[in-house]
């Protein structure tokens, strides 16, 4: 059995080989915070992650993806971790549901495609869509303000 | 033989699986959701409840399985086709299998589906 006190020091990054990837340098999962590991294991899913045809997250999106949430969680006092999934094109999608609110954005190319929903009538709620660039990340922080501060107004450009 | 091909009444059921990936936080109650990105597939696979149970529909990777009536989907434009699959085929044979065809965008659309999609399997998670 191994001894803890005498296991080697785990190292703080490795050399991540991965077909699409082979360059890519990770820290240590020991190192990383959940969001990043999140992001680690997105990059290593292959075609046919769900048991079919879906593609494998490209480079691109997950980028983005860190850099507009790594983005929020630095300028927003209330941010709240999203959920990062894949989506079946390759792509991310960020999420964050509320009681009564819903915010996604989903990676298309250079832009987000951002969906709000008001869930105030449950019966009947209120969908709101944009397409914004990627590179207009404090209008893309204003939709997370919607979210997290109940905007009455929906932003716009 | 190959299997008949049916139309599927609006009432029945259909159970769509959620790859483990897809089953996301949800703080309105601190549970959790299917994510509206699990319905975007212009051919979407789901199982119908004649021929197979929630169980039958979950693989190995998946979180939960839900279901949806057939008239929410056609209720949004898309159209639900029985498509069973025959035992020479790849994933065969399955006699449930079917497909909901048609755009699933604007994302409202997909969102829209996967709030009134309820949890049927495990059992535990079913509401």
């Amino acid at each position: 059995m191994t001894d803890p006190e005498n296991k080697p020091p785990v190292p703080a990054t490795v050399t991540f080989h991965n077909k699409r990837n082979p360059t890519l340098e990770f820290r240590t999962a020991e190192h990383l915070d959940p969001r990043e590991k999140r992001f680690v294991y997105l990059s290593t899913l292959e075609t046919g992650w769900d048991g079919h045809a879906a593609r494998a997250p490209d480079s691109a999106p997950i980028n983005e993806a860190r850099k507009l949430v790594t983005r929020l969680a630095s300028t927003r006092s209330d941010f709240k971790e999203p959920a990062i999934v894949p989506t079946f094109n390759g792509s991310i999608q960020l999420e964050w549901h509320s009681a009564k609110r819903s915010l996604e954005f989903e990676f298309a190319g250079r832009t987000w495609d951002v969906l709000g929903v008001d869930n105030a009538k449950a019966m009947n709620p209120e969908f709101h869509e944009e397409t914004i660039s990627v590179e207009t990340p404090e209008f893309l922080e204003s939709f997370y303000s919607w979210f997290s501060k109940d905007l009455p107004e929906w932003p716009s450009q | 033989m190959a299997f008949a091909i049916e139309e599927i009444p609006d009432s029945d059921q259909l159970y769509l699986r959620v790859h483990r990936t897809h089953y996301v936080e949800d703080h309105s109650g601190g549970g959790k959701r299917a994510s509206s990105a699990c319905f975007d597939h212009n051919d979407l696979s789901v199982n119908w409840a004649k021929y197979a149970s929630p169980a039958q529909t979950a693989h190995a990777d998946s979180a939960v399985v839900v279901a949806l009536p057939t008239s929410t989907y056609r209720e949004v434009e898309q159209e639900v086709v029985h498509d069973p699959i025959e035992p020479y085929e790849k994933d065969g044979p399955n006699q449930a299998h079917s497909e909901v065809r048609g755009c699933k965008a604007p994302k409202s659309r997909r969102y829209a589906l996967s709030r009134k999609a309820k949890v049927v399997w495990p059992p535990h998670l079913a509401s």
